[in-house]
C-alpha cells in the first residue's frame, strides 16, 4: 500500500472515531451515525465505487482524492461558521458548539482534498475535536475511542510526512516505501508516549495552582448541552404543568457504597435507598422551590444558620443527633462519588444525615431544618462519607407513646379547594378523620399511607406530558382531569393534600439508588433515577426531644419526618430498576468499567496521588535511605555496619538493575512472540562455524583493501569493488557458496569451507607481500 | 561527505502544536480536568519522542553525492545520492535531501545559477542500509555547475521539529561538479545539406581507403595540435633553442572534413546563441561521422578535425566552458585543406 493510499484510509478511520466518540459523548447518536455515513460515503467515492454529482477527480496528485468545486466547499465552510457563531452570540460559548463546529468542518473538509496538507488539515481537526470530547464528557466510551484513536493519529501523522516527501517529490524514482517499514517506529512511539503521558498524569501537582476566580473553567463551557426538551436528573425547583417529552439519560452520576453495621460495603438492607438532595417546603401555582424562612408549613421554627463551614479534610462534621434510644435507629454509612459537580451542589444522603466527611477541605452550608448541605467549591469530581440515623417507625412509635405530641400548625394557602375535597374523600374512605382537629396525631401516619396507596391506585405514571390548561393549578388538574404524570405531579399531589388535612409535608428531590453492581460493590445512580417523593412528619414527636440541646454541641436533634412514595411502584421499578435483558446486562458490565475509569482516572486527585506517591515509592526509598543515615548521637558513627550499609545499597543498585534489564527482557520477549524479533536477530548467525569463519576471513580481507567498502553490504557487492580480477573471481565463488547456505539451505562442507579460507589466508599474504615489495621498490 | 552542522528548526506547525499543548495544560491546571492531564501528557510525550527520533535518525546518516560528470543544458540531469543509515536500532525515514546554497567560508555555490532547486526525497533507508536516489533537474545554460554542501532535514515523525544535517565535501578544494554543455540549436536546411554532402564524400573517403593520410612534411606546432602528432626527434634542438616544436603534416585530408569557427560578436547573449548553433552542427556531423575540427580565434582555441569519440567530447567541453572575449585573434588559424568545410559562426569579417 503506499503512503498516500495508507494515509487516506487512516485518515478515514480517525474521523469516523472521532466523530463517534463526539456523537456518544454529547448523547447525540443520531448525529454521530449521519457523521459516520459521510465518512463511509467518502472512502467509497474515493476509491470510485460510487460516483457524488459535482465531486471532481484531482489529477494533480498521484493518488485518486476527490473535492467538489471550491465554491460549495467555501459555502458549506460559511454556514457551519455562522451558524457556531450564531449560537456563540445568543447564548454562552460551549464546548459543546464548538464540537458540533469542529464536525461539521471535518465532514466538510472529507469531501475536499485536493493534496496531502489537505490530509493533514483532516488529521489536526479530528485532533481537535477528540480533545473537545474529552472537555464535554469524561464517560468512558468516548475515553475509551478516544485512547483507540491515538495510536490511529500518531500512524497517522507519521505516513502523512512520508507521503508528503512522496507527494512533493513525485516525478522522481524513488524506492518504495516497504510493508511495515512504519510499524516498529509506530509502536515505539505508542509505548513511549503512553508511558510519559501516564508519568504526567501520575506526577503533575494537581489542586488550585492558579487563580480560578481570574480564568472561566472550561468545565463550565460544556455545562448545559442539553439540546430542546428535557432530560431526566436532579433539580432543587420544580414546575409542573409544561408539556414535553421527558428523555431518560442512562448517565451516571453517582456512585455509591453503603455500609451497614460494619459488615464492609454490600447490599442495603432497603431495597432502595433515597438519597435527598433538596426539601421543597414552599408551593405556588405548580412550582416548589426551597423555603427563604422557615414557616408553619416547614414546621416548627427552627434557628437556621446558613453561614459556609470550612471542613478540614478527614474531618467528622456533624449534622444531626441521634434519634433516640438504643433501638430505635440504625445507622447507614454512605460513601458516595459525584462524578460531576457544579460549583454549589446538594450533597445526597440518605434520611437523616448525622455527619459528613471530607477527603479534601471543603465548605459546605447545612439547612438545620430540612437537614440538607450544600457545598460550593470547584467543579470536579467530589467524593465524601455521609453517615445517617435511620429512624425506625415502630419504635418512634413506641418511644412517643404516653408522650405530649406537637403537630404544629400547617397552612393551606395556595392550596386548591379541589385537592382538599379529594384528601378528605381519601380519608373518609378510609375511615380516618380528616379534620386534623379532631384526627389523633398517632392517625396522620395512617391517612399519609390512605393517600399513597390512592395515588398509587388510581392514577397512571407517564413522561410524555401536555401542558396543563393556563389558569389550572397543574397538581390540581393531574388529580382532578390528566391523572397522570410523573413522580413531581404524585409528589406534589400527595404533599398538598397531606396539608390540606393538617399533615406537614414537603417535597424532596434527589435520587433512588436502587442498581446494585455486584462487580463494584457499590449502588450505581443514573441521571434518570432522579426521583420526587415526600416526607411528611407523622410520627409523633416526644416533647422531650424537640429541642434536645447540649448532646451535640448547639445542634438540635429533629425528628417525626417519614418517607413517602406516591410514584406508582410497578413504574418506578421500571424506571429505576436495571434492565434485566442482554442489553441490560451489557450496559451493566459496561457501567462497571466505567466505575473503574471514573474511581482510578477521572476522579484521580492530589490526595490519591500522595497516597499512590507515599505508597508506592517514597516509603520504600526513605525507609532504607534513613536506615543508611541514622547515625549513633553518642558516638557519631552510623547505626548500621559499614557491611550492611553496602548490602543495603548495592542490593538497591542490583534490583533497579534487575528491574531494567526484566523489562528489556520481557520487551524482548513481547516482540519475539508478536514480531519474530528471534528469527532477524539469528540470521546472521545462521551459517555452520566454518562458513561463520570463512565468512569473517572474507569480511577481512576485503577490509583491508585500499577501497574499502561498508562492512554493512552484500559481500558479492564488496567484492564487486576488488581491484584484482582473479581476487575477485576466488571470492566471488565464496561469496556465492556463502549466500547459498545462508539463504538457499545448501551448506558449505567444512572441508571444502577450510580450503577456502587457507585460500583467502593465501590471497591476504600475497596482497600484503605486493604491498611490501612495492614499498621496498619505492623505497629503494 | 563530512557533517558541517546539525541544527534544530521549530517551524509553524510545531508552533501550533505548542501553544495547543500550553493551552491544554493551562486548561488541566484551571479545570483538574484529569483527561486533560492525560491529554497534556501526550502532547508532551510527543515532543519528546519527535525531538528524539529525528535526532536519533540524522545522527547515523551519511551521504554521498553522485554527480554526472556531463549534462547538457535544457536536458534533465540526474544528480545521484547514495545515503547510508549507520543506526542499528531506527530506520532513517522520510529523509529530504537538498543542495544548499550557501556555507560558511565556502564561495557563492554555482549550481543555483543553473537550476532553481535540487532536491531529492527517500522514504526509508533501512537499519544499516543504503539507498540510492536521484534527483532530476535541468540546467538553464551552460557551464560548470559547482555544488558546494548537502543539507538533508527531516520532520519525521510528527512534523512539530525540522532536523537538519549539514554536509560538505571533505576537501574542500575539490568539490564536486558537473560540465553542462550547450543545449544543441537546430541548423538552418543549407548547412543540413552542406553537412550531408560533406558526410558523403566523407563516407566515400574512407570506403575507398584513401583517408590514411602519410605524414608528407613537418610544420611549426600551433596551439591545438595533438601532442601526438608532434616529431619529437626533428624537435628535440628547436625545444633546446626555445622554439616550438614540430608536428607532422600528413597528405590527409582526401575525404571531407568540417572546420567550425567560432568568433565573437561582442553581444554575449548573441555568442551563447554562436555556442549552441556551433553544438547542434556538432551534433549533426557526429551523426554522420564528419570529422569535425573548432576553432575559436578569440579564446585561443583550435582542435584539428576528427570524428573519433574522445576528440568529439573534448570539443563539446570546450563549449561548455569556452567564452568569448571581444579581442582579436591570437591562435594561428592552420590552412584548411582544399576539400575542408568551413563554418564560420558570428563576426565573418
Amino acid at each position: 500500500m503506499s503512503p498516500l493510499l495508507r494515509l487516506r484510509t487512516l485518515a478515514h478511520i480517525v474521523s469516523a472515531i472521532a466523530l463517534a466518540a463526539s456523537g456518544i459523548a454529547q448523547a447525540q447518536p443520531a448525529l454521530a451515525a449521519g457523521a459516520l455515513l459521510m465518512v463511509a460515503v467518502a472512502e467509497l467515492a474515493c476509491r470510485g465505487t460510487i460516483s457524488i454529482p459535482f465531486l471532481e477527480p484531482q489529477s494533480s496528485s498521484s493518488l485518486r482524492t476527490l473535492a467538489f468545486p471550491r465554491w460549495i466547499t467555501l459555502t458549506a465552510i460559511a454556514l457551519v461558521l455562522i451558524r457556531g457563531m450564531w449560537i456563540a452570540l445568543n447564548s454562552n460559548v460551549q464546548i459543546g458548539t464548538l464540537c458540533e463546529t469542529v464536525a461539521a468542518l471535518l465532514v466538510i473538509k472529507l469531501f475536499d482534498r485536493r493534496s496531502v496538507r489537505d490530509e493533514a488539515q483532516i488529521l489536526a481537526l479530528a485532533v481537535y475535536l477528540c480533545i473537545g470530547t474529552v472537555l464535554v464528557s469524561q464517560r468512558v466510551v468516548p475515553s475509551l475511542l478516544i485512547i483507540t484513536n491515538v495510536p490511529l493519529v500518531l500512524a497517522a501523522v507519521m505516513t502523512a510526512e512520508v507521503a508528503a516527501g512522496v507527494a512533493r517529490d513525485s516525478g522522481a524514482r524513488q524506492q518504495p516505501l516497504p510493508r511495515g517499514a512504519l510499524r516498529g517506529v509506530t509502536i515505539a512511539a505508542v509505548a513511549a508516549i503512553f508511558a510519559v503521558s501516564v508519568v504526567i498524569f501520575l506526577l503533575m501537582p494537581r489542586g488550585p495552582l492558579i487563580d480560578q476566580s481570574r480564568l472561566r473553567s472550561f468545565s463550565s463551557w460544556a455545562a448545559g448541552l442539553g439540546g430542546s426538551g428535557r432530560v431526566t436528573g436532579f433539580s432543587d425547583q420544580i414546575q409542573l404543568g409544561r408539556g414535553g417529552l421527558i428523555s431518560e439519560s442512562k448517565a451516571i452520576v453517582l456512585d455509591v457504597n453503603v455500609e451497614e453495621g460494619g459488615q464492609g460495603p454490600g447490599r442495603a438492607r432497603t431495597d432502595t435507598l433515597y438519597l435527598r438532595g433538596a426539601a421543597l417546603s414552599v408551593y405556588a401555582t405548580g412550582s416548589w422551590r426551597e423555603y427563604a424562612q422557615s414557616n408553619a408549613a416547614t414546621g416548627p421554627n427552627l434557628d437556621r444558620p446558613r453561614d459556609p463551614l470550612t471542613i478540614a479534610p478527614g474531618q467528622t462534621q456533624v449534622i444531626s443527633g441521634t434519634a433516640g434510644g438504643p433501638g430505635s435507629s440504625r445507622t447507614l454509612i454512605q460513601r458516595i462519588r459525584m462524578r460531576g459537580a457544579d460549583r454549589v451542589v446538594p450533597l445526597f444522603a440518605v434520611w437523616c444525615p448525622a455527619s459528613i466527611e471530607f477527603v479534601t477541605e471543603e465548605r459546605i452550608t447545612i439547612d438545620r431544618g430540612a437537614l440538607t448541605i450544600s457545598r460550593q467549591g470547584q467543579d470536579a469530581p467530589l467524593s465524601y462519607i455521609v453517615s445517617s440515623t435511620i429512624p425506625i417507625e415502630s419504635a418512634a412509635v413506641a418511644a412517643a407513646a404516653g408522650s405530649a405530641v406537637i403537630r404544629g400548625d400547617v397552612s393551606t394557602a395556595n392550596i386548591p379547594r379541589e385537592i382538599a375535597q379529594i384528601a378528605r374523600e381519601v380519608l373518609s374512605r378510609a375511615r380516618i378523620e380528616p379534620d386534623p382537629a379532631i384526627r389523633p396525631a398517632t392517625d396522620d401516619a395512617l391517612a399519609m399511607r390512605a393517600m399513597e396507596s390512592y395515588l398509587r391506585r388510581e392514577f397512571s405514571y407517564t413522561l410524555d406530558l401536555v401542558a396543563a390548561p393556563s389558569g389550572r393549578d397543574p397538581v390540581e388538574w393531574f388529580l382532578t382531569s390528566e391523572r397522570r404524570g410523573h413522580c413531581e405531579y404524585f409528589a406534589s399531589a400527595l404533599a398538598l393534600m397531606g396539608r390540606s388535612v393538617g399533615i406537614p409535608t414537603r417535597v424532596i428531590t434527589g435520587y433512588v439508588a436502587a442498581e446494585f453492581s455486584e462487580a463494584t460493590s457499590s449502588y450505581v445512580v443514573r441521571q434518570s433515577n432522579a426521583h420526587a417523593w415526600v416526607e411528611a412528619r407523622t410520627s409523633p414527636i416526644p416533647a422531650n426531644m424537640l429541642m434536645e440541646s447540649g448532646q451535640h454541641g448547639e445542634i438540635p436533634t429533629w425528628h417525626g419526618w417519614q418517607t413517602y412514595d406516591p410514584t406508582p411502584p410497578e413504574d418506578f421499578r421500571r424506571v429505576h430498576r436495571p434492565d434485566p435483558n442482554l442489553a441490560g446486562k451489557l450496559g451493566q458490565w459496561l457501567d462497571s468499567m466505567e466505575y473503574f475509569w471514573v474511581a482510578n482516572v477521572v476522579s484521580y486527585d492530589d490526595a490519591k496521588q500522595t497516597a499512590f506517591l507515599d505508597r508506592r515509592t517514597t516509603t520504600w526509598i526513605e525507609e532504607r535511605v534513613r536506615g543508611l543515615m541514622q547515625v549513633d548521637p553518642e558516638t557519631g558513627e552510623p547505626r548500621q555496619s559499614a557491611i550492611k550499609r553496602i548490602g543495603t545499597v548495592g542490593g538497591m543498585v542490583m534490583g533497579t538493575t534487575l528491574v531494567i534489564v526484566g523489562a528489556f527482557g520481557l520487551l524482548r520477549w513481547v516482540g519475539v512472540r508478536l514480531w519474530g524479533w528471534r528469527q532477524r536477530a539469528d540470521r546472521s548467525i545462521e551459517l555452520s562455524p566454518p562458513s561463520a569463519r570463512l565468512y569473517r576471513e572474507v569480511d577481512q580481507w576485503l577490509k583491508r583493501e585500499p577501497l574499502a567498502t561498508a562492512s554493512q553490504l552484500p559481500l558479492l557487492q564488496r567484492i564487486a569493488t576488488v581491484g584484482d580480477a582473479g581476487h575477485r573471481g576466488v571470492l566471488a565463488e565464496m561469496a556465492t557458496a556463502l549466500n547459498a547456505e545462508r539463504f538457499g539451505g545448501k551448506p558449505i562442507p567444512p572441508e571444502w569451507a577450510m580450503e577456502q579460507v587457507a585460500k583467502v589466508r593465501g590471497l591476504t599474504h600475497t596482497a600484503e607481500s605486493e604491498n611490501a615489495a612495492r614499498g621496498d621498490h619505492s623505497g629503494g | 561527505m563530512v557533517v558541517v552542522s546539525r541544527r534544530y528548526h521549530l517551524h509553524w506547525p510545531g508552533a501550533v502544536f505548542v501553544i495547543t499543548t500550553l493551552l491544554v495544560a493551562l486548561g488541566a491546571i484551571n479545570s483538574q480536568h484529569n483527561l486533560l492531564y492525560w491529554i497534556f501528557g501526550i502532547a508532551v510525550g510527543t515532543l519528546l519522542f519527535s525531538g528524539v527520533l529525528s535526532g536519533a535518525v540524522l545522527m547515523g546518516v551519511e551521504i554521498q553525492r553522485l554527480p554526472p560528470a556531463r549534462g547538457v543544458a535544457g536536458q534533465p540531469l540526474r544528480v545521484g545520492y547514495r545515503i547510508s543509515n549507520r543506526s542499528r536500532l531506527v530506520p532513517a525515514l522520510a529523509l529530504h535531501i537538498e543542495e544548499w546554497s550557501t556555507s560558511k567560508g565556502k564561495p557563492q555555490p554555482t549550481w543555483s545559477d543553473f537550476v532553481p532547486s535540487i532536491r531529492a526525497f527517500v522514504p526509508w533507508v533501512p537499519r544499516r542500509g543504503t539507498q540510492i536516489l536521484h534527483s532530476e533537474v535541468i540546467p538553464a545554460h551552460r557551464g560548470k555547475m559547482t555544488y558546494v554542501a548537502l543539507r538533508v532535514w527531516t520532520t519525521f515523525p510528527f512534523g512539530i521539529t525540522r532536523k537538519s544535517v549539514l554536509f560538505t565535501v571533505a576537501d574542500p578544494t575539490t568539490p564536486d561538479e558537473t560540465l553542462i554543455r550547450p543545449a544543441p540549436l537546430a541548423t538552418d536546411a543549407a548547412q543540413t545539406q552542406q553537412l550531408s554532402s560533406l558526410a558523403a564524400r566523407s563516407e566515400q573517403a574512407r570506403r575507398s581507403g584513401i583517408e590514411t593520410g602519410v605524414p608528407v612534411s613537418l610544420r611549426e606546432y600551433v596551439t591545438g595540435d595533438s601532442p601526438r602528432r608532434i616529431a619529437w626527434k626533428r624537435s628535440a634542438l628547436r625545444v633546446m633553442d626555445g622554439r616550438n616544436p614540430l608536428v607532422r603534416q600528413d597528405s590527409r585530408p582526401t575525404a571531407g572534413r568540417l572546420w567550425i569557427v567560432l568568433r565573437s560578436t561582442g553581444d554575449s547573449s548573441a555568442d551563447e546563441a554562436l555556442i549552441s548553433r556551433a553544438a547542434g552542427v556538432l551534433d549533426i556531423a557526429i551523426a554522420r561521422s564528419v570529422p569535425v575540427g573548432m576553432v575559436i580565434p578569440d579564446a585561443d582555441v583550435m582542435v584539428h578535425p576528427s570524428a573519433a569519440p574522445r576528440h568529439i567530447a573534448q570539443i563539446y567541453d570546450g563549449l561548455a566552458t569556452v567564452t568569448l572575449p571581444a579581442r582579436q585573434a591570437h591562435v594561428q588559424v592552420p590552412r584548411p585543406h582544399p576539400r575542408d568545410t568551413v563554418l564560420v559562426l558570428g563576426d565573418e569579417s
